[in-house]
């Protein structure tokens, strides 16, 4: 589902801010007003087959927003800008602004989630211009589709050429929004900004990029600009060790150079997709699922989505459950082919208790009980630090993690009892390497494995498997470094599948975490 | 100025802490807010302050600060 395309509100005046906060009508502001569409900042639905399960706000946003906190001046005009993007800014976070002494011509401001650094940006100034106010650069059509190029397409040398202009009336919103007037910048130096985000997110790399740094040289500006700004960018490297784009761009207003920029920016893989060519390989045939009943609870994507298909390929009926990733999940039937009406899509929320009432009567009556529950959903994970002014999103972290597992397990420990069937739990191995980045997702699972091992206790015909896998390739690790030691899901799914069928009976919990 | 200092610098400038003090024995732990992405900005960060190239991720073998001096100065980096 899109982001609202609704009018945006805009502060009659901007604030004087000790932290910035990113609205999603903000995101669809600056995205009107550079042309820059990328859907990783403005589709929830894209945004979610991502590392970052959400939509990112747009890394040159943040600079624009760093530059709205330097004091006005008079007496200076924008020569250079330097932005790194260190950590992907999102929707609703408060980050704290750090502004270093803005009395020099060098001013550096940093943006923080807590004590992470999200954004650096250096803004050197020219002195002796007096007050340079935003007016407007003429205005160009382009592209709504980002381009989108594969990491095999980047050759040295390569370049896109074309002509840039923001949309004026979007344009002069975003320099209100973000109280851009008199800071040294001219309407042609913000628009050169946004051009760097416009050129990154839609032309080159384009679709897959994550912007990780920009430096703009602004040479003196004479006049007002009469048409839009001319630019040429050429490949100048491609890090294939870590698919980084390094590419130099030159934007100029007629026959003159107006600014330089060198950017950088990582390219995004293919989203993994589970292979069950893989999973059959892995896991012989055999009929001891044959005719039993699962249901996965987050089984449209990753794990859950190799589960789903490794169950069913050993003719088990299996209802895979989604939240909202619909098209994952037709996939993962459609991918069944002749096994496909072993797969029934049930889509809802695992988290709320009508619906897993409703799925119970379902299940009882349309199967006549179930055997296997897995319960593989969590919330979209993102590094959080532990201190106080975070605890807000630690204890929402764990109370829908805890949620997504307890409630189904409370409604389908009866049945799985009546039918000796298996209560599956999709834990990690981060329960025992304790990553620093993770203390909420190892927290919920450690509470979750508590309610399996409780489980086990009080309700002794059912069995108990709790699955602790590595780190995996999935959407949320399709990153540069994420991919590298990631485990494959077949791998788990395989060796999940492979212990119900050859379950050595005994009344203990069950850990996998050999695979 | 020496390649401990120089190596000092560049981690300070990627983990945005002025005060931060290397030591040979320092492992990827001991330095607060080491994670994946600024392990990235560290990487080109060093490959760009001494002009070496590491191979993959190699960084991420090195057991501490004191092999990752021995690597650069394997490279001839003083």
């Amino acid at each position: 589902m899109a982001l609202p395309e609704s009018p945006v509100s805009v502060p009659s005046s901007p604030q004087r801010m000790t932290t910035v906060c990113f609205t999603a009508q903000d995101l669809v502001l600056f995205s009107a007003a550079s042309h820059d569409r990328n859907p990783l900042h403005i589709s929830e639905e894209y945004a979610r087959a991502t590392p970052y399960g959400e939509p990112v706000v747009f890394g040159m946003l943040g600079g624009l927003a760093a530059l709205g906190q330097l004091p006005a001046g008079k007496d200076r005009v924008l020569q250079r800008v330097a932005l790194e993007f260190r950590n992907p800014l999102t929707i609703g976070v408060p980050y704290r602004v750090d502004v270093g002494d803005p009395s020099t011509n060098h001013s550096v401001i940093k943006l923080y989630d807590a004590a992470r650094l999200m954004l650096k940006a250096t803004f050197t100034f020219a002195p002796g211009r007096g007050d340079v106010r935003p007016t407007e650069v003429p205005g160009v059509s382009a592209p709504t589709e980002a381009a989108d190029r594969k990491r095999e397409s980047f050759r040295v040398g390569d370049r896109v050429t074309g002509t840039y202009g923001p949309a004026a009336e979007a344009f002069q919103q975003v320099v209100q929004r973000w109280g851009l007037s008199a800071k040294g910048a001219t309407a042609t130096h913000i628009a050169a900004m946004m051009w760097a985000s416009y050129v990154i997110g839609m032309e080159l790399p384009g679709k897959r990029a994550i912007f990780w740094r920009l430096v703009l040289e602004m040479e003196p500006e004479e006049g007002q600009p009469e048409e839009p700004l001319s630019y040429d960018v050429t490949i100048q490297d491609f890090d294939e060790r870590f698919d980084l784009l390094q590419t130099a761009g030159h934007l100029s207003l007629g026959s003159k150079l107006f600014a330089t920029a060198q950017m950088w920016a990582f390219v995004r893989q293919d989203s993994p997709r589970p292979s069950l060519r893989q999973i059959r390989d892995l896991v012989p045939g055999s009929d001891r699922l044959k005719g039993k009943v699962a249901l996965v609870i987050g089984g449209s994507r990753g794990l859950g989505a190799a589960i789903s298909q490794a169950l069913a390929s050993q003719g088990c009926s299996v209802l895979v459950n989604y939240h909202q990733c619909k098209a994952e999940a037709e996939q993962i039937r459609a991918s069944l082919g002749e096994q496909s009406d072993l797969i029934e899509l049930v889509q809802g929320d695992a988290a709320d208790v009508e619906w897993c009432e409703n799925m119970r009567q379902n299940i009882i009556e349309q199967y006549g009980g179930l055997d296997v529950l897995v319960c593989n959903a969590s919330p979209a994970i993102r590094p959080l630090p532990f201190v106080p002014e975070k605890l807000t999103q630690f204890e929402a972290f764990l109370a829908q993690s805890v949620a997504l597992v307890s409630l189904p397990m409370a409604s389908f420990l009866g049945t799985l009892s009546e039918r000796s069937g298996w209560n599956v739990l999709i834990s990690s191995a981060f329960v025992k390497d304790l990553p620093a980045e993770w203390p909420h997702y190892v927290t919920a699972k450690c509470a979750v494995e508590g309610l399996v091992h409780w489980a086990a206790a009080h309700h002794p015909k059912v069995q108990s498997l709790i699955v602790r896998p590595p780190k995996l390739l999935t959407d949320q690790t399709n990153t540069t470094l994420g991919r590298q030691g990631a485990m494959r899901v077949e791998q788990v799914a395989a060796s999940l599948v492979g212990q119900l069928c050859h379950p050595g009976r005994s009344n203990t919990v069950h850990i996998l975490e050999s695979f | 100025m020496e390649l401990h200092e120089r190596l000092e610098e560049v981690f300070r400038q990627v983990f945005d802490n002025e005060r931060l003090t290397l030591a040979d024995d320092m492992m990827a732990p001991d330095i607060e807010g080491w994670d994946s992405v600024t392990h990235i900005n560290l990487m080109f960060g060093i490959e760009q302050a001494f002009g070496v190239r590491f191979n993959g991720n190699e960084l991420a073998d090195m057991k501490n600060i004191g092999e990752l001096k021995q690597f650069l100065s394997g490279k001839g980096k003083r």
